[in-house]
């Protein structure tokens, strides 16, 4: 599974597709703490980005891969 | 892939190919008939659209160019802006002839010969000349606006453009802006590319994260929400609310090219240098302070990040595999922006350093030096102290945070358990079993020699299982074990009919439907009667029948002179057919079914039929017959003199129906392959010719005998009966021996005679004589020998050498016992 | 684990051209002659991770194949990338506007056509 959903964590894994998008929605939207680690994560698509972006979801850990970093970090972190 | 093609893949386009334009040729000659059909139409495009395209694998100009015209032709029909015409088809038909002499050329030599250029130019022309309005060669157009959409253009100063507004620059941060400049200063031209993408795109199979992300020569990027984003309840997962900004060193024509898919959703700027040096604040300050080599310690956050961006970036570039002609240029502004990433955190010394990885990284073409440098720097790079949580490029913080994600996983896979496990197993394997389910029937395409090889060894298999009857023999007269000799013969039985359904089985896989040939002739005859005037319709029976690939493909030539023949002198034209009495048109009949385990095909005209008298003229002039056959020949007789060399019967020897060749070397044809040929004719009404052809030829069913001790096959194809004559019911008319059988005289030949030994029959107690009641073409011949055997199948095996001489034999076949069996021509013999 | 493409096209050389190109790129390809096949397969369970597929194939079209396949669970999202000739520029569009992501022009080359895949497949 490319999203693992825990308590109140959820693992980004590899590449994260489309399909997960409404899964991390209805996750999130019961969950305002929640909080995602994404450094196990080389991808994400568009879909789930917004849905983070949308819920300001904290992030726990960011990617390990720097340029997907260097992406995410300034779009999430304005959301903190 | 390269214009050199692996072979598997260029046999199989000379295969496909020739399938499609078979079909293509018989959806043609359809149209003809019903030229408003579009179905056919269709199905006739796409075989020409298909051909075309596979043509484009391979670097055969000269085959695309006359497909190219073809499918263009095709195409207006089509949409109506083309009327379907003879000479449509006439030079489509054309076209695909030459495809398939193309096809062949290429199969014989790999290549096509550059003296094809011309004519390819003509047919391609000539093609191109049906069309309503005379369009010389199409492709450059459409690909000039196919290829290269194109996208915004060029903006020339921001204020023509509102979302140029230069305010967007000052998002880039400061080491991203320098790293910009440095590039502009290269002679790289920057591009911001503003990319909004549709709100649906999601259901295009669209991905911009990605698509940003993969964007070539990237600088600088960022992920924005262009309007707000709403509520976390009423978000609409599937509508894309993000946008990219971006900033790239890619020239335009490869973000053309990148972007080619999104061209409403992209806007392509060119910046020019001085559009970021403009004073912004912090950011001017910031590059002014980089600039000036600044002391690690004062890097701000935002800085640190864009350094670490800057560096991620070079690295990303450094991965690139492909080698654009640009590549020398790109690893030098690499090397450049390097140096001064490491002058702006105060290691100078840095440079000499990147210098020589650029210069090794340069004369060997390779990125990895430049590569493996950079990735130690980073490692090594211990004068920037980390800010809290970026430990991307630190070795040891990575290994620390992969650790820590590690056991988290452990957790979480015991907490989550393995009920979530379980379902998507399960999908997985019902996923399998459903596909597999759809295998449904399958073919296969084997090459030719992979099936004779295996129809060779079953053939050794049916010839050494013969060795175990033998076998029992010696055992039970040689070593007196009557029990082991049973068992023998039991392994035999089973071995035997494994065998038999071996064969079978090959046999059925070597099988081929007789519209293999069939095929052709609907070309041929709409060709020929055109050419020569007459009316013709043409009608095929029984084109699934099958018989051995090998039998079909000998069946060609023969059928096709016979067709040729018929329409030639058999059919008459449309006026003399009408003057006789009948339709204009007149009916060619090739009908094929199969008899026994024999395949019959008869073709059958309604034309004029063949003059006996005239035959008989022909042949006596000829010196084919003599003064005395000549008077008492019968009429079917003298229509079997069809067969005979050098006769031809037309008054004028027309090239339709080869040059003279006559019947004889149909017959001669046909009876190679152990084929029979029967012709029927009544004057005035028309002809029928009658080929029988043995369904398979892979095992001959031959009789044995004996004639003075040595043992021979006679095919069985030619065996009517076996019979005892006794001696004195054996009569001799003038220098023949004859005897009558079954109310029939028969003449009676010793075969020792025939084939030169001196030996005299032998007679049997009851003072018989064995006779093999023969057929030796129309006639029937009684074969004097000294005994009968088994009959069986062998493979017989044509003689190769100085044996190739002796007419008497068709060929040898092994034996059980290792003896060589001969197999007697018959037809030679008489 | 390596991407799965659905490659469909009615011409046998098309489709042992463009699967030895993939499989030298690492893809897992499935295959079909049409759309009505392409459409048995992914009912049939396989999941693509993107599809290749020609335009103009007897019984079912790449066009109208487009339209069912985006309408099949599960087949939503996937890239798609139509093959097609210089002259059927127009149907690239109506391609798009159907659900397909992009497309290529026969005859596509290797380097291209993985070039094209790596830019639409992550990870890829």
């Amino acid at each position: 599974m490319p999203i693992e959903f825990k308590k109140n964590r959820a693992l980004f894994r590899d590449e994260v597709s489309v399909e997960e998008a409404e899964a991390l929605l209805e996750w999130l939207q019961t969950r305002p703490t929640a909080k995602v680690d994404l450094s196990a994560c080389s991808h994400l698509h568009t879909a789930n980005l917004q849905v983070l972006m949308t819920a300001k979801a904290g992030v726990s850990n960011w990617p390990k891969n720097a340029e997907l970093r260097s992406w995410l970090e300034p779009a999430l972190k304005s959301g903190e | 892939m390269s214009p050199v093609p692996p072979n598997p893949l260029l046999e199989q386009f000379i295969s496909e190919s020739r399938d499609l334009l078979e079909a293509s040729g018989k959806k043609l000659m359809q149209l003809e008939d019903a030229p408003d059909d579009q179905v056919i139409l269709n199905e006739l495009f796409r075989c020409v659209h298909t051909l075309k395209g596979n043509s484009g694998l391979f670097t055969f100009p000269e085959m695309t160019r006359v497909l190219h015209a073809g499918e263009d032709l095709l195409g207006m029909v089509r949409s109506g802006q083309a009327i379907y015409s003879r000479e449509l088809a006439d030079r489509l038909l054309d076209a695909m002839d030459y495809v398939g002499l193309l096809c062949g050329e290429i199969e014989a030599t790999d290549g096509i010969d550059a003296s094809r250029a011309l004519e390819s130019q003509h047919l391609a022309d000539a093609l191109r000349k049906l069309m309503p309005n005379l369009i010389p060669n199409q492709d450059a157009a459409a690909v000039r606006d196919g290829d290269s959409p194109v996208v915004a253009n060029a903006q020339t100063s921001p204020a023509d453009n509102p979302s140029a507004d230069l305010k967007q620059f000052a998002a880039i941060p400061a080491v991203a802006r320098k790293s910009a400049l440095e590039r502009c200063r290269q002679g790289d031209q920057l591009h911001w590319i503003s990319y909004r993408p549709q709100r649906e795109c999601f259901f295009h199979g669209d991905d911009p994260l990605n698509s940003a992300r993969q964007t070539p020569g990237l600088i600088w990027g960022r992920i924005l929400a262009p309007g707000p984003l709403p509520p976390l309840s009423e978000l609409d997962t599937y509508s894309c609310l993000l946008g990219f900004d971006l900033l790239t060193n890619a020239p335009r024509e490869e973000l053309d090219q990148y972007y080619r898919y999104l061209p409403d959703q992209v806007e392509i700027i060119a910046v020019p240098a001085q559009w970021l040096e403009k004073g912004h604040g912090d950011a001017d300050g910031a590059s002014k302070a980089l600039s000036r080599a600044i002391p690690s310690g004062s890097f701000s956050e935002d800085d640190e990040a864009a350094f670490n961006w800057i560096l991620a970036a070079q690295r990303q570039i450094l991965l690139l595999d492909d080698r654009p002609a640009w590549h020398a240029g790109r690893l030098k502004a690499i090397a450049e922006v390097l140096a001064n990433l490491s002058q702006a955190v105060g290691e100078t010394s840095t440079r000499s350093d990147i210098q020589t990885a650029l210069a090794e990284a340069l004369s060997t073409g390779h990125n990895t030096l430049l590569l493996a440098w950079l990735d130690a720097w980073i490692v090594t790079r211990k004068t920037i102290q980390p800010v809290a949580g970026l430990s991307w490029a630190r070795g040891t913080d990575g290994i620390m945070a992969a650790a820590k994600t590690d056991s988290n996983l452990d957790v979480g896979s015991a907490t989550a358990g393995d009920p979530s496990k379980a379902p998507a197993d399960e999908g997985v394997r019902f996923g399998r079993r459903a596909e597999d389910s759809l295998t449904g029937t399958r073919s296969l395409k084997v090459d030719q020699t992979k099936i004779d090889r295996l129809m060779n060894l079953i053939g050794e298999l049916v010839v050494e299982k013969n060795a175990l009857p033998y076998l029992a023999q010696r055992a039970e007269v040689q070593f007196g074990s009557r029990e082991l000799s049973r068992e023998i013969k039991g392994q035999y039985s089973v071995i035997n009919r494994i065998a038999d359904e071996m064969q079978d089985a090959i046999m059925q896989v070597r099988m081929m439907a007789v519209s293999f040939v069939f095929q052709r002739f609907p070309r041929l005859v709409r060709d020929t009667s055109r050419k020569l005037g007459k009316e013709v319709q043409l009608v095929l029976e029984g084109e699934q029948t099958e018989a051995d690939k090998n039998i079909i493909e000998s069946l060609a030539d023969p059928l096709i002179h016979i067709v040729r023949n018929s329409l030639d002198h058999g059919l008459e034209s449309p006026e003399v057919r009408l003057a006789a009495g009948k339709p204009a048109t007149g009916k060619l009949t090739i009908r094929a079914a199969q008899e026994a385990d024999r395949v019959v095909i008869e073709i059958v005209d309604d034309g004029k039929g063949i003059d006996p008298a005239v035959i008989k003229q022909k042949a006596y002039e000829k010196g084919i017959i003599d003064e005395a056959t000549l008077e008492r020949i019968s009429d079917q007789e003298a229509i079997n003199l069809i067969f005979a060399a050098g006769l031809s019967t037309a008054a004028v020897i027309s090239d339709l129906s080869g040059r003279g060749v006559g019947m004889d070397v149909v017959r001669s044809a046909v009876e190679k392959i152990n084929g029979t040929v029967v012709i029927e004719s009544e004057l005035g009404k028309g002809t029928s010719i009658r080929i029988s052809l043995p369904l398979s030829m892979a095992v001959t069913q031959v009789m044995v005998i004996e004639s003075d001790g040595q043992l021979f096959g006679v095919p069985m194809d030619h065996v009517i009966e076996t019979v005892r004559v006794t001696r004195d019911s054996i009569h001799a008319i003038k220098q023949t021996k004859t005897a009558v059988l079954r109310g029939r005289i028969v003449p009676l030949k010793s075969l020792n005679t025939l084939l030169g030994i001196a030996a005299i029959p032998r007679l049997n107690s009851d003072d018989e004589l064995a006779v093999l009641l023969v057929q030796a073409g129309n006639a029937e011949l009684g074969l004097i020998v000294d005994g009968f055997q088994e009959t069986m199948g062998v493979i017989q095996k044509p003689f190769s050498g100085f044996l190739t001489g002796l007419s008497a034999y068709s060929g040898s076949a092994l034996m059980g016992d290792g003896s060589v069996l001969m197999i007697l021509n018959i037809r030679e013999i008489v | 684990m390596a991407k799965t493409i659905l490659v469909v096209d009615d011409s046998v050389t098309m489709v042992m051209s463009l699967k030895t190109t993939l499989s030298m790129g690492g893809f897992q390809v499935e295959t079909a002659n049409n759309g009505q096949q392409a459409l048995d397969k992914l009912k049939g369970g396989v999941k693509p991770d993107l599809m290749l597929t020609d335009i103009n194939m007897p019984v079912m079209g790449g066009l109208e194949m487009i339209g069912k396949v985006r309408a099949l669970p599960g087949c939503r999202f996937f890239p798609i990338l139509t093959l097609t000739t210089e002259s059927e520029a127009a149907k690239r569009d109506e391609g798009r506007r159907l659900g397909a992501t992009g497309w290529l022009v026969k005859p596509v080359s290797g380097n291209d056509l993985l070039k094209v895949i790596k830019q639409i497949l992550p990870g890829a």
